[in-house]
């Protein structure tokens, strides 16, 4: 705990009834890129709100730097944080706003008018001090924002779905630059965001959450090739999910009985034991002889093949009697027609081993 | 069937009658009452004469009684405007930030349920707790504070009071309303960054809030400066305010040329006041 | 609680003090048993009342701001609805005039509003009465009706309407079998609204009528004749009539109109 940035222990939030959040524990090391990633209703913002102290916890305890800012407001945290809607104060000019941190910290107006020019340039917006808010562009808003909370050199810098309101291109450019600004600044984010795929082009670490608890946690690699539950799978991006039982073990592997044969998956598990197993959909090759090392198991039939851009999606019915659904990926320019037959396999060290 | 094609739709003839009524019968008054200002009173009828005997009248007649009338008008109005919003400003704002959510609005219609008295008889309840026989009186009288009934209405303190007394409901609402749509995210954006509450007030609220203040004022030194009653009924004999002075000279003087003449004058100091909100409203975007 | 409350509180008590001290000693005395319409407090009496209803005067006048309240503000919401319906549907050229145009009045004192018809009254040979107080009272209350609707007819509610006349409804229709019953709450609102402001007003009516008078100038009437205890009562009465219609407009806005 000693080198974590924040620390929450124990820490849950209830509702009249609701539980929002339900004993999380979290630790955060300095300059690290947290993703707290989730569907609505998941936790993701208490959590960030209840670091930044607009919320208070109903139980738990919660520790920045070391010290328990559990009953500390929100002006005494070294947190800053990037609201949703920005917030930024419309009555006042990008400099004010951005040197705003540093008015109530009382620093003299000439040294707030550099640091906060400084941080202008950081974020990309040099020579933008004088303007008004509402000349602004949302990407500008947003870069404002950033500024703003940078400014006071906080030790956590929390940012709550900051990207929602730029449209795709945007949102990818200011994923790039919040990345690169943060690896700059060094100084430790905490993001929040419900799109699997911007948390795993900016993240160190993504923190997945569902119904207030925390389901997985890890590097976003990790988390997409070998998730840790159900719900991590699923949400992290498209899945084969087979039902299956234990029925051997097999040294670093179990071999596990499905609708489409016995699969060798990596893992334990009890024998008998009912577990799932995961398969992405670009893990499924539909070629003969594309992979040697893959496990066939039976051919499938095409009932969908939509062009995607990058690949060819493809739905299939395979095992017995055509009864699992199995989605697949295929190459762009391959000819692939509704009703073909394909043959299915898929290689052993792809296959997760889930339970719930 | 495109909607605006049939010859009498709505959306093409929809503002028509009240446009007409009110060319009708606000319009064409106000030039009528114009042109009245221009006349002069002969032989029982209002003949136009273009002459401006009205408006020397205002400043020269009964040695300026007109022109103080104006001058009470404009002081009074100005100072129940100025203790109005002081007195307003906290209470909305208590109601807006301290009292939950939940219980704001039955707060808010609790507080002002005076409002909704008949304004007359507002004014004239007034009477009953400041006049010798009132309340204040009695109870001062009761407590052997005092010897002998004292009479707090009948003069321009006991007019301010009334008409403040209306305001601060006013401005209530209206500041209230005004508040609550100041996007919360502001004040946690300010605390955020290290400001505390008085800090947040001065720096993000109140300047947030000034256009909307601005209004309200606007509004009470239009009402205000236009009311025949709370002067009449609580402002004594004494001291006349431009309202009184117009009513007058329609019943009693039956002097409609001069009645119009300073309405016309009433006109203009309202206009006035409009112009100097509107360039304060116009400083406060930039 | 917290001590740093306790400023607030006591503010909002002074505050709640003052504005209801006098409310309350009228309707302390409106229930007073003896004549001097003051203080000290002596047994409960209903007399008050009893006298006020019998007084034929003021029952009249009672009539009578109910007729013409009732009257000027179903014509103020009328004009109004259409003029909001047209410029916030089609405004067209020359909109932001017109709308200029319909608000104007609110600018105005009622004693201006007053002496203008009344100069326009005479001029055209009709004498004062009481529909000159009501065309008085659609003047004033005309604006406020127009920027009430106007403010409630937004994208959603066009989009309703477009799809009524898409599924084949004439705009007539339209009008009758969506746009109203979909407004209806913004139109009883404006209509409470201006009655409540034409069953107080005093200047219009007292300058504009003669024998059939409104309740605001009887009132005023017997205030002329110094403290009569019976004036409490039609205080309160009074008060306790607007209380009732702003408990019902509330009512009529919290209400959500049906979605669909």
């Amino acid at each position: 705990m000693a080198e974590s940035v924040v620390s929450l222990r124990g820490v849950s939030k209830s509702y009249e009834g609701a539980t929002a959040v339900s004993q999380v524990d979290l630790d955060i090391a300095a300059g690290e890129f947290v993703v707290l990633l989730g569907p609505s209703g998941s936790g993701k913002t208490t959590v960030l709100s209840m670091i930044g102290g607009f919320t208070a916890p109903t139980t738990g305890q919660l520790f920045i730097d070391g010290a328990d800012v559990t009953e500390t407001p929100p002006a005494q945290r070294p947190t800053a944080t990037v609201f949703q809607d920005y917030a930024l104060f419309p009555h006042m000019s990008v400099r004010s706003n951005v040197g705003f941190g540093l008015a109530m910290r009382k620093v003299p107006r000439a040294e707030r008018s550099r640091r906060a020019d400084e941080v202008l340039r950081l974020v990309g917006l040099e020579g933008f001090g004088s303007r008004g808010i509402h000349q602004l562009s949302g990407g500008q808003r947003q870069r404002v924002a950033l500024a703003r909370a940078i400014a006071v050199e906080p030790k956590v810098l929390l940012l709550d779905e900051p990207l929602g309101a730029l449209d795709l291109s945007l949102r990818r450019q200011m994923q790039d630059e919040l990345v690169r600004i943060q690896k700059s600044v060094g100084t430790t984010f905490v993001h929040v965001t419900h799109d699997q795929e911007e948390a795993m082009s900016i993240a160190d670490r993504i923190v997945v959450m569902n119904k207030g608890c925390i389901e997985d946690m890890g590097p976003p690699s990790r988390i997409y090739l070998r998730p840790a539950t159900l719900f991590a799978a699923t949400f992290m991006g498209e899945s084969n999910i087979l039902a299956g039982e234990a029925v051997e073990a097999a040294g670093e592997c179990t071999w596990i009985k499905t609708a489409l044969g016995t699969l060798p998956v990596p893992g334990r598990a009890a024998m008998g034991e009912a577990v799932k197993v995961l398969a992405r959909p670009e893990h499924v090759h539909v070629d003969i002889g594309a992979d040697v090392g893959a496990i066939a198991f039976g051919q499938g039939t095409v009932t969908e093949a939509m062009f995607q851009g990058t690949h060819l999606r493809l739905r299939l019915n395979a095992g017995p009697q055509g009864a699992v659904p199995i989605t697949a990926r295929a190459a762009a320019d391959q000819s692939v027609t509704v009703g073909d037959s394909l043959p299915l396999s898929v290689r052993s060290q792809n296959l997760v081993l889930l339970r719930g | 069937m495109a909607s605006g094609r049939h010859w009498l739709s709505i959306n093409r003839w929809g503002a028509a009658p009240a446009l007409l009524f009110t060319a009708a019968c606000f319009i064409a008054p106000l030039v009528a009452m114009a042109l009245v200002s221009l006349s002069e009173r002969s032989g029982g009828h209002t003949v136009l004469t273009w002459t401006l005997d009205n408006y020397r009248g205002f400043i020269s007649r009964s040695d300026g009684a007109f022109v103080d009338a104006l001058v009470n008008s404009i002081q009074v109005t100005l100072t129940v405007t100025v203790l109005s919003v002081l007195a307003a400003y906290p209470l909305a704002y208590i109601l807006a930030y301290r009292v939950p959510k939940r219980w704001q609005r039955v707060a808010l219609v609790a507080i002002v349920l005076p409002f909704w008295t008949s304004y007359v008889i507002r004014s004239y309840s007034w009477l009953l707790v400041l006049s010798e026989n009132g309340v204040i009186s009695q109870t001062l009288l009761g407590l052997g504070l005092i010897d002998g009934p004292i009479g707090l209405g009948n003069n321009r303190g006991a007019t301010v009071l009334g008409f403040v007394h209306f305001f601060v409901m006013l401005l209530t609402l209206t500041i209230y309303a005004n508040l609550v749509q100041i996007k919360d995210s502001y004040r946690k954006a300010a605390a955020d960054l290290g400001a505390n509450g008085l800090q947040t007030f001065i720096h993000v609220t109140l300047p947030l809030s000034l256009p909307g203040v601005a209004v309200g004022a606007f509004l009470t030194f239009v009402l205000a400066v236009g009311d025949y009653i709370t002067p009449q009924i609580l402002g004594g004999g004494n001291e006349l305010l431009l309202p009184q002075a117009i009513m007058l000279q329609i019943n009693r003087a039956a002097d409609f040329p001069m009645a119009s003449a300073l309405s016309m004058v009433l006109m203009v100091v309202v206009t006035l006041a409009y112009f100097l909100f509107a360039r304060f409203l116009r400083m406060e975007r930039v | 609680m917290k001590p740093r409350d306790i400023p607030a509180l006591l503010y909002v008590a002074l505050a709640v003090i003052f504005i209801f001290l006098p409310v309350v000693v009228l309707v302390q005395f409106s229930f007073q048993d003896g004549l001097a319409p003051v203080p000290p407090f002596k047994g409960f009496s209903l007399r008050w009342y009893d006298k006020m209803f019998a007084d034929r005067k003021l029952m009249e006048a009672l009539g009578n701001s109910v007729l013409v309240g009732g009257l000027s503000s179903l014509i103020a919401t009328a004009l109004g609805f259409l003029a909001a319906f047209k410029l916030a549907r089609r405004p067209g050229r020359g909109a932001p005039q017109m709308q200029f145009l319909l608000m104007a009045p609110i600018t105005v004192s009622y004693i201006i509003i007053a002496l203008g018809l009344l100069i326009v009254f005479n001029g055209l040979g009709f004498g004062k009465s009481l529909l000159a107080v009501g065309v008085g009272h659609v003047v004033i209350n005309l604006p406020l009706c127009f920027a009430v609707i106007y403010s409630q007819m937004g994208e959603h509610q066009a989009n309703v309407e477009r799809a009524a006349l898409d599924l084949g409804a004439s705009e007539f229709k339209a009008l009758i079998y969506v746009t109203v019953p979909m407004l209806w709450p913004a139109l009883l609102a404006a209509f409470f609204i201006a009655f409540t402001l034409s069953w107080d007003e005093f200047v219009i009516a007292q300058l504009l009528s003669k024998f059939d008078v409104t309740l605001p100038v009887v009132i005023f009437s017997l205030l002329r004749t110094g403290l009569n205890p019976v004036t409490n009562a039609v205080g309160t009465f009074v008060f306790a009539v607007s209380i009732g219609l702003v408990v019902l407009v509330e009512l009529l806005l919290a209400r959500r109109p049906r979605d669909g």
